[in-house]
């Protein structure tokens, strides 16, 4: 098998040894390229096409959110995993409309990274359950405050499950293979969702599936 | 010090130069009255001597036509008196002659001899010529009626007709010099008023050429008033900038500071701090062999750096928010009312629209600390359940309005530090800040800012988070 071709991207050199020390333990990774700000990693990303890039949100000359923009925009098939200090729903939100499909926190980045890198490798979403917490948690206070009724309720079970799918960052193609329905039938329930639930783009499902608890991705590794 | 002399001495000045064109105006209008006064003098002399002179002339005429004609008159009686045969008549023109006598006499006392020496003379000879003439006549009126009848007609015609005749001229040549007199008097008129001419002439003349000093001087002074004035007018104008810019920049000081300890916080402290979180991982992961209590108290200790690094995010986010550098003003902003929403209870909506990508670093954390502030405000005094904030960029302007429902206050209070500071917030990047708020009705916060030619090449999509 393959090893998995890891990009690292972190202002702080200390970070990136840290990283490296974490990641080189696994077996079948390998990291091929370390950048220290944003337009390294893009032009790092370029030359070196690894499977997963790790991208700290800030740092200097060009952030990590527009390095992930830039990326996910030239070569899709590279999976990018934002690693960061904040679990703002803004953050995680912004993350996800530059194409990351993973949003690591640096305060479990040691627990977290390995089993990230591992599900962008084989193509799913991977979030910090920290972060999920805090997402699900605002969004009950939400619910309780604006005193709406929450939207979930609308889904059928069949969309409930192909929002999961969706979320977890399957293709339709994967869906309609793993449902064993038509792939027109799939992105029909997705337009459904879409309507049902004002949702305008990828990002805003992913988010609101990450409330909702819907995928739980992250399962902490114990010592 | 120094500034205390200077003005004491620009006082000095002052007070000389003001009692200069004090003087100069008191010595114009001093020379305005005296000419004036001595004009009307002049002329009331004037009126009053030609008045005078035309009496007299006018008087000393009309006697000497009486004169004449009582000269005439006596003539007359003379020759009746010598050729009138019958004695009562006769007696009766002597009569007449003695009362014409006496009428001259008396005529000849009035009329004063004229002031001029030829005219006194020629009085003299009138005098001497009709005392001759009396004298002539004297003897002839003691004569009886033959006397009369054989020498009247000759003494009549040698004697009596010449004398009155030359009588007579010497009364037309008085006459002829009071005319002279009166001529001679008119030129001495007419040279009065030509020096009361040049009298006046001199005193405009002199006048106006102080005047025109004075308007000189005075204009001298204004200008340089004005220019004194223009000075001061500029040197506040130039302080107040001063001290705008000196606001402005202890405000970007601050912001620069902030942001220094924020990123070394997250740099410095937070990153080594992940480092020490691998590290202890790492121990972890080592210690696996070990007893249960030693791994225990490394996950203690991770812990415990997980609570460090968490504080110290917060803390850095509290100096300055870094979505602000990462995502944006829009996105700093619904952070921010998340985060105060979250604690105090209170419904915040922020609703950006058009926002460019590439505003300028002053103007984001301008209307973030804005914002900020105008949020605390809310919370603190407002008691209100909802806020609306609206941020939109157009006409390379950007504006926000922050309106909330809560109690509101009375329209003119300037009060607190937080308005002033907003306040000069917005002033600091030429903007404007408009308060407006009526007890029960809420507060609106409207602030708005221009923004360079440069932004807004890039524009954000709406972005709007529930």
């Amino acid at each position: 098998m393959r090893p998995v071709r890891i990009l690292i991207a972190d202002d702080h050199a200390i970070i990136r040894s840290g990283l490296r020390a974490l990641l080189a333990h696994e077996s079948g990774f390998e990291i091929v390229a370390e950048a220290a700000d944003g337009r390294e990693a893009v032009e790092l990303a370029e030359r070196e096409l690894p499977h997963v890039a790790i991208l700290d949100i800030s740092m200097p000359i060009l952030n990590g959110l527009e390095a992930a923009r830039q990326i996910s925009g030239k070569l899709h098939e590279i999976q990018i995993a934002m690693l960061t200090m904040h679990a703002d729903e803004c953050y995680l939100l912004n993350a996800l409309k530059a194409g990351a499909r993973g949003y690591v926190l640096k305060s479990s980045a040691e627990f977290e990274i390995v089993e990230a890198v591992r599900a962008l490798s084989q193509g799913k979403a991977y979030f910090s359950p920290k972060v999920s917490k805090v997402l699900a948690d605002e969004y009950m206070r939400y619910l309780e405050a604006q005193q709406v009724e929450d939207s979930y309720d609308l889904l059928t079970s069949r969309e409930r499950q192909i929002l999961q799918l969706l979320a977890e960052g399957h293709s339709n193609k994967d869906i309609a293979n793993i449902l064993n329905l038509s792939a027109t039938t799939v992105i029909c329930h997705r337009q459904h969702i879409f309507q049902k639930l004002n949702f305008h783009s990828l990002a805003d499902l992913i988010l609101y599936a990450i409330r909702k608890g819907v995928i739980i991705s992250g399962q902490s590794v114990a010592i | 010090m120094a500034a205390n002399a200077h003005a004491r001495q620009t006082a000095r000045r002052f007070l000389t130069t003001r009692m200069a064109l004090a003087l100069g105006l008191g010595v114009l209008l001093t020379l305005l009255v005296l000419s004036g006064i001595n004009a009307v003098l002049a002329i009331s002399r004037l009126q009053s001597s030609n008045e005078n002179i035309l009496q007299e002339f006018l008087a000393r005429q009309t006697r000497l036509d009486e004169l004449r004609s009582a000269i005439y008159l006596s003539g007359t009686y003379v020759r009746d008196y010598l050729l009138e045969p019958d004695p009562t008549r006769a007696e009766q023109s002597r009569a007449a002659l003695l009362d014409t006598h006496r009428q001259i006499q008396s005529l000849l006392s009035q009329t004063a001899p004229g002031p001029n020496p030829s005219g006194r003379a020629m009085y003299e000879a009138l005098n001497h010529e009709i005392a001759d003439y009396w004298r002539t006549l004297d003897p002839v009126l003691a004569w009886n009626a033959q006397q009369r009848h054989r020498q009247g007609y000759r003494f009549l015609h040698d004697d009596v007709l010449p004398r009155r005749s030359s009588t007579l001229g010497i009364a037309d040549t008085i006459a002829s010099v009071n005319q002279q007199q009166l001529v001679e008097r008119d030129h001495r008129l007419f040279q009065m008023f030509f020096g009361l001419r040049n009298q006046l002439t001199t005193a405009v003349i002199v006048m106006f050429l102080c005047g025109l000093g004075l308007a000189f001087a005075t204009a001298l002074h204004i200008l340089r008033l004005e220019g004194q004035t223009m000075a001061h007018l500029k040197e506040v104008t130039n302080a107040r900038q001063e001290l705008r810019n000196l606001s402005a920049r202890l405000v970007e000081t601050q912001e620069n500071e902030r942001k220094n300890i924020s990123r070394d916080l997250h740099d410095a402290v937070g990153q080594s701090m992940s480092a020490v979180q691998f590290e202890l991982h790492d121990l972890g992961v080592a210690l696996a062999p070990y007893p249960g209590a030693l791994r225990a108290r490394v996950d203690r200790i991770r812990e415990l750096v997980e609570s460090s690094v968490a504080m110290v995010r917060n803390m850095a986010l509290l100096l300055r928010p870094s979505m602000l550098d990462d995502l944006g003003l829009a996105a700093a902003l619904e952070w921010q009312a998340n985060q105060i929403s979250r604690s105090t209870g209170v419904r915040i909506n922020v609703a950006a629209e058009a926002v460019p990508n590439d505003l300028p670093e002053e103007h984001k954390i301008c209307v973030f600390r804005i914002v900020q502030e105008a949020l605390n405000n809310v919370c603190r005094h407002a008691r209100a359940s909802s806020v609306e904030i609206a941020l939109r960029a157009a006409d390379s302007r950007i504006s926000v309005v922050i309106r909330d429902d809560g109690r509101g206050f009375r329209a003119p209070r300037t009060g607190g530090l937080g308005l002033i500071g907003m306040q000069e917030r917005a002033d600091s990047l030429g903007g404007s800040l408009l308060v407006s708020s009526e007890p029960g009705q809420g507060t609106t916060i409207q602030v708005t800012l221009p923004l360079p030619r440069s932004v807004g090449g890039l524009r954000a999509t709406a972005e709007s988070m529930a």
